[in-house]
């Protein structure tokens, strides 16, 4: 059994053609509003006039796959009133959805966003880092799913001897907050988390 | 008027209630096994998916998005419960997984929707003559039965053909019925929509070489990639995108050019260079100019391989002075097509465009890639045109590594011939008697014939509305269109809301006598007919079939769920019941069965020999199998056994690097050209090609030159202008990209809520051009055109080219009366109609404007409701 | 903002007015009672129940934040970690104690030494439950609330509606029991002035506490990362006249009409103005409290991924 189960992303490979976040609500059975991975679009850059030409100027667009990091120092299992969110020996985080009451304090919590309500249930949900499917020797259904292989997952510790320790990259927040469990390759044009260069442009009822 | 089921997040309410279907499903004994434990629909999240029986089938994905891919329907109890990709085999660049997008993972919701037509429905205020005209597409729906609505479709029919002739039966943007044939004909229509502007320019330039492009390993050799106006992140789904970064992985250097700073971008392209729509064929110019200017061309190619380049060698019997070079200096014109001259049209800076010519020239190899969407403008072929001079001019043709070719739909990044491909089904053509040369109409190549009958997709409406179309080189001839037939056995074929001028489109569908349909939802096309039938998708049908996509793969589906409530198959068994209430024989209508038609379609399956040296039989066929399919045939060895190929749904030529499927377009034709002339009129490549120019003349709707010229289109950039020459600004100041979006394969799944959730059809706008209008990222804005409007949310990036708005193509058509606007962002209301050249459609010429909306904001469209048009 | 926040807004209202009236009560009824003795008691005898009243209703309204709210009492479950289960433990038995109090105070039962006792811990409790209020707002995830401002505006809010509360229950009392002529209201009503005119000084104070921390966190915040800019924008923006009536109505409310209460106070006699004068307040504190209260959520930006 993994120590700390992980998800790695390659920023140079993903399309945002959200494939990974449509097989997580078809293998969840989730509504269609709902959601446990979302992709994120962020860019930036401007445009300057040169010779009377208006000339792209250090533009740049990343795209930007997210679920749940199960973090080593959840932040939502600290919140949470009922007791509901728990962290695993496998580090895998997880809500209860029989004993949560959906007050949505994690929702606040989280600087992921990963905690999703269920209005038709009125509790809290999220990626489960499809622990049935782990369980059955199966992979988690994102990482299945990337048509440009851009996920990996794994124990933490062997994703970084492979791909780095780097967690953070614009518009994901300082890892220090909550230790993510996650590996990333940074996009070749990345911002810094916490810079402003960029911004994301997606429209806000993606999320 | 039409109701609309409200939408609840309620588990998953958007799914046909359980309740419902268990009752139907009990009432006829379907084959659906009822449990107690359906939990489809109303089941809380965390289920233990993989610890329960269900059996996976291969599933069809059958759709236009530019790919094909395996997907696996997990079936249970009667309905699909999840869905999976390809597992098949461990996944390798070199051999990989043929993984499906979130359109194709998406599919059982729209199988198994609440919107899912269940019955045969006719408008509530229809009669026979057509009724209430007006209220098409704002009538109510009311259920029918079969009997009634074949009944309807027959006396119509009848009536119609015997009043006004075949010739008033219009199906617009498909093949007609067999049925329709048998019964003397019908309009059908004619043009290119997705691949523009290419296919006379390609056929007739470059002949045999046509759109040819390396396989696959063999583009990981290139040291330059251009992609000239394509996206295939968003527009050839499946593997393309993946292939093209094993490419750049190798050391490929990725150049793309086009006004969206596009996703394919972002993960590929070293360079991005803008360039204002409709617009391309001037930024080619000016890169010609300079590699003229510098001698940079590949004169030796050019002189061996090529004609009308320079006056030396031109064509007998053409006038020397039409030759490309003395158009690119400006001898004759005066105008020398500088990159200065070109920067002003173009946009692009002419550091950028003198830089950009230098690094084709003297890059090799080179694989210079010309996207559809240029194409797709009105006087497209100067794009081509263009496109194939200018690559040309840079001699990589017939090398390793090297071409000068198209990327197109599953075509992308897949060039050669298919290594395995399905045998023919054996049922005998039944042709369009009206339209002898027209096959399906798309790409027709005749204009010359005077023995047709049939409009070019723009002019269908017209045609309609002013009972007169072009019958090329016939020039204008009258007709009298009454009749509307989109009965087909699939989805798509949804012209009224994917051809241009949907509003003009509205008053035609308005004017005719009887509209009728099939659909598996109620789409554009449905929404506006009389009589509507409930059409099965290939994943109730019962012989399954196949599906073809890149060369290297071939897929078979299977049935996964019993056809739900009375949709039946719309072609086959529609068609034999009009049959036999029209007077005809049903077998004369379809001789064969789909079983037996699928049957010899395995049986003639075929696959390339390991050495690449012929082909051999796919499967191996028993006579157990033969018998259990019930159909006619005889045992055969293969390579695979029926069985597994069934059960896995897919085979997978696998690839090595170095293996004997490599393909190298023109490599005959370098070596020896006399030997082994191309299929043009002179043999070589045609720059100057007088072929083409008459080609085009003969579809009567205008002419372009020989050569690749520069001349502004209509609802060009230059049409922004009021007054060019002072860049005053006109009415519509903005030029208009419509994207094949990933929310759907051009208009279908536009029903899909996690798809609208994942895609919210927001157009995209240059800060540059938002902030001096009060626009900011995320209001709910106006774009109108001279042919209609739409309101949208808009997504202000500066991803997009100053000038440039973009809006996914295929959103359905959602007229609100209140607002006086289509509110779903379909952009054939923006687009008009502009019948020109070879029938392309050039939507990418399309100017607008964009305004505030003082109106309430839209809500997110994955939240509007489905549309149920009968209530249970 | 969305329904659920709402139902925040007047549980964390109502139970901050709760804890900040019990809690003046209390100071007042040990300041007031050598001196006044039984008046006192005639005066506040009703109060303890009706601020216990007042809480009640804000922690049912609290369960209309929940999805599942027949599960909330499952809400103490995480005493240890979670500041939100500390806040349910402790409005429970604040609840619980000053329902106690109250009552006993009303109904004469038990010695008054254990009814202050229990007064004692009942105060405690509340100050326990709008402290454990403020912290779970102060999360670094939601930088905007990430900061002492929150417990400024919590305290500050539970100290001025509790004042204005307060005195207008006391005043209230006061004219219900002017009918009753036991010939003790003109020394009720002059303890009633200099109880009131107490209320008003400090009224102003706790006003002046709110003026001066605003500029201090409008400067935290436009200073800070990006979520917490996009607060500040949205605060200034959006709701910028929210934010002027919101300041113009405690200024008013607290500031001026409680240095009007302080004055007339001063006379060392009731006069009736005093009644309209606070009951006046407290109408405006409360809206104003409301809008404040409002701003606090409805500019919320979570910092992080959306």
């Amino acid at each position: 059994m993994a120590k700390q189960y992980a998800f790695y992303f390659d920023a140079n490979s993903c399309i945002d053609c959200k494939a990974c976040q449509v097989a997580c609500q078809d293998k969840n059975d989730l509504p269609g509003g709902v959601i446990w991975r979302k992709v994120i679009e962020y860019g930036g850059g401007d445009w300057v006039m040169q010779d009377n030409v208006m000339v792209p100027n250090g533009i740049f667009t990343y795209a930007l796959s997210t679920s749940c990091m199960h973090c080593q120092d959840p932040i939502c299992v600290h919140v949470c009133p009922s007791g509901a969110m728990t962290k695993r020996e496998d580090g895998i985080v997880l809500v209860d959805e029989d004993l949560c009451l959906g007050c949505r304090y994690c929702e606040w919590a989280c600087p992921y966003g990963a905690p999703a309500y269920r209005p038709e249930l009125g509790v809290m949900s999220k990626c489960t880092f499809c622990e049935d499917l782990l369980a059955a020797g199966e992979n988690p259904a994102c990482v299945d799913a990337c048509v440009t292989r851009a996920l990996d997952y794994g124990e933490l510790s062997e994703l970084q001897a492979k791909y780095g320790d780097l967690a953070e990259m614009a518009p994901l927040p300082d890892a220090k907050l909550t230790s993510p469990s996650f590996v990333l390759t940074s996009y070749r044009a990345s911002q810094a988390t916490g810079s402003r260069v960029g911004k994301i442009i997606d429209l806000a009822e993606e999320f | 008027m039409e109701e609309h089921s409200k939408l609840e997040n309620v588990g998953r309410d958007d799914e046909i209630n359980r309740r419902s279907f268990l009752k139907w499903s009990a009432a006829v004994g379907g084959t659906a096994a009822i449990a107690s434990q359906l939990s489809f629909g109303f089941v809380p999240a965390n289920t233990n998916r993989a610890a329960e029986p269900g059996k996976w089938v291969f599933s069809a994905c059958w759709h236009n998005c530019g790919g094909r891919c395996a997907n696996y329907a997990q079936v249970q109890d009667g309905v699909v419960v999840r869905q999976k990709t390809d597992d098949t085999h461990p996944d390798s660049p070199d051999y990989p997984q043929q993984r499906g997008c979130a359109r194709g993972r998406s599919q059982r919701h729209q199988v198994l929707g609440v919107d899912r037509l269940k019955y045969p429905m006719k408008r509530a205020h229809w009669a026979p003559g057509g009724g209430d005209k007006e209220l098409r597409g704002v009538d109510d729906w009311v259920r029918i039965s079969w009997d009634e609505a074949l009944d309807i479709i027959a006396s119509e029919t009848r009536r119609i053909i015997d009043t006004y002739g075949n010739k008033a039966i219009l199906t617009p943007r498909l093949s007609p019925s067999r049925i329709l044939n048998a019964l003397g004909g019908a309009m059908q229509s004619w043009g290119v929509s997705s691949a523009g502007a290419w296919p006379q320019p390609s056929a007739l330039m470059a002949g045999n070489l046509n759109l040819s492009a390396p396989d696959r390993m063999t583009y990981r050799k290139a040291n330059l990639i251009v992609l000239w106006g394509s996206d295939p992140a968003w527009s050839s789904a499946g593997d393309p995108t993946y292939n093209y970064q094993q490419a750049r992985n190798a050391g490929a250097k990725f150049v793309f050019v086009g006004p969206l700073h596009s996703n394919s971008v972002q993960t590929l392209a070293d360079e991005w260079i803008p360039v204002r729509p409709g617009t391309d064929a001037a930024l080619l110019l000016g890169m010609a100019y300079h590699m003229i200017d510098n001698d940079l061309q590949d004169q030796d190619f050019l002189d061996t391989y090529t004609l009308g380049f320079d006056a030396d060698h031109m064509l007998e019997g053409t006038d020397p002075e039409e030759n490309l070079k003395d158009y690119v200096l400006g001898t004759y014109d005066g105008v020398p097509k500088t990159p200065e001259w070109a920067s002003e049209i173009c946009g692009t800076h002419p550091r950028t465009i003198r830089q950009f010519a230098e690094e084709i020239a003297r890059t090799r190899p080179t694989i210079f890639i010309g996207g559809a969407a240029p194409a797709r403008t009105q006087n497209g072929q100067q794009f081509v045109q263009a496109f194939l001079t200018v690559g040309w001019m840079t001699g990589n043709v017939g090398f390793d590594g090297a071409a000068v070719c198209n990327n197109y739909h599953s075509s992308a990044s897949y060039g050669g011939p298919s290594l395995v491909k399905p045998g023919g089904s054996g049922l005998e053509s039944l042709g369009n008697p009206l339209f002898p040369r027209g096959g399906s109409g798309y790409a027709f190549a005749y204009p010359e014939d005077t023995d047709f009958y049939a409009v070019a997709y723009e002019e269908m409406w017209d045609a309609i509305l002013n009972k007169e179309f072009t019958a090329t080189v016939r020039g204008k001839q009258p007709c009298d269109i009454r009749m509307i037939w989109t009965v087909t056995h699939g989805s798509g074929g949804n012209a009224l809301n994917q051809v241009a001028g949907i509003m003009k489109g509205i008053e035609a569908y308005r004017s005719v006598e009887f509209v009728v349909s099939s659909d598996i939802v109620l789409s554009t096309r449905s929404k506006y007919a009389d009589v509507v039938l409930p059409d099965t998708t290939p994943w109730e049908d019962e012989a399954g079939g196949f599906l073809t996509g890149n060369p290297e793969v071939l897929f078979f589906y299977s049935q996964v769920i019993s056809p739900l409530y009375e949709a039946k198959d719309c072609g086959y068994w529609f068609e034999r019941e009009l049959a036999r209430r029209m007077g005809l024989d049903p077998d004369a209508i379809y001789s064969s069965t789909p079983q037996q038609q699928t049957f010899n379609q395995l049986a003639g399956a075929s696959v390339i020999k390991e050495d690449g040296s012929g082909y051999e039989p796919l499967l191996t066929i028993t006579a157990d199998d033969i018998a259990a399919m019930g159909v006619e045939g005889k045992p055969q060895g293969g390579r695979i056994s029926l069985s597994e190929f069934k059960e896995k749904g897919v085979y997978q030529v696998e690839r090595k690097p170095g293996d004997s499927f490599i393909h190298t377009p023109g490599v005959a034709f370098r070596q020896d050209p006399e030997a082994n002339p191309l299929s043009t009129a002179s043999g070589k490549l045609e720059i100057h090609c007088q072929a083409l120019s008459d080609k085009i003349a003969a579809y009567g709707f205008n002419t372009i030159p020989p050569i690749a010229q520069y001349n502004p289109p209509i609802e060009g950039y230059q049409a922004t202008f009021e007054d060019w020459d002072n860049k005053v600004k006109g009415e519509y100041p903005f030029q208009l990209v419509t994207l094949h979006y990933m929310r759907r394969s051009h208009s279908v799944f536009d029903n899909i809520t996690q798809l609208r959730k994942a895609f919210p059809e927001g157009v995209w706008m240059n800060p540059a051009d938002a902030e001096p209008l009060g626009i900011s990222h995320g209001d709910t804005v106006q774009v109108s055109s001279q042919h209609g409007t739409v309101i949208r949310p808009v997504i202000v990036t500066t991803r997009t080219t100053p000038g440039v708005v973009i809006l996914g193509e295929g959103a359905w058509f959602e007229y609100d009366e209140n607002l006086g606007a289509d509110k779903a962002g379909a952009t054939n209301t923006l687009c008009g109609t502009h019948p020109t050249g070879q029938g392309e459609e050039p939507w990418n010429t399309t100017i607008v404007r964009v305004d505030t909306w003082d109106g309430p904001a839209l809500e997110a469209d994955y939240t509007w409701p489905q549309r149920v048009p009968i209530k249970e | 903002m969305n329904p659920h926040e709402w139902a925040l807004v007047v549980f964390t209202l109502l139970a901050q007015m709760a804890a900040g009236a019990f809690i003046v009560l209390l100071i007042t009824r040990a300041a007031e009672t050598r001196r006044m003795g039984k008046e006192i008691d005639r005066l506040g005898d009703l109060l303890g129940l009706a601020i216990m009243a007042i809480l009640g209703i804000g922690m049912l309204a609290s369960l209309l934040h929940l999805g599942s709210p027949l599960r909330a009492y499952r809400a103490v479950s995480n005493f240890g970690n979670s500041w939100l289960s500390r806040e349910i433990t402790f409005a429970s038995a604040f609840f619980v104690f000053g329902s106690l109090y109250g009552l006993m105070q009303w109904a004469k039962w038990g010695s008054s030494t254990l009814r202050s006792v229990l007064a004692g811990i009942a105060g405690l409790l509340g100050v326990s439950m709008v402290y454990s209020m403020s912290r779970i707002y102060m999360i670094p995830t939601e930088p905007a609330w990430n900061s002492y401002e929150t417990l400024v505006s919590f305290f500050t809010a539970a100290f001025l509606l509790g004042i204005f509360l307060t005195g207008s229950g006391l005043v209230i009392r006061h004219r219900v029991l002017s009918s009753t002529e036991d010939g003790q209201q003109a020394k009720r009503g002059k303890l009633l002035s200099d109880i009131l005119g107490a209320y008003g000084i400090v009224a102003v104070a706790l006003v002046g506490v709110q003026f001066v921390a605003l500029p201090v966190y409008l400067a935290e915040i436009g200073d800070a990362a990006a979520a917490a800019g996009s607060s500040l924008q949205e605060l200034l923006t959006s709701y910028g006249v929210i934010l002027l009536l919101r300041l113009l109505l405690i200024f008013i409310g607290a500031g001026v009409l409680g240095a009007m209460i302080y004055r007339v106070s001063g006379k060392h006699v009731w006069e009736s103005r005093l009644a309209s004068l606070t009951i006046a307040g407290f109408s405006v504190v409360l809206v104003s409290e409301v809008l404040s209260r409002f701003l606090f959520y409805a500019t919320r930006v979570r910092m992080g991924l959306p």
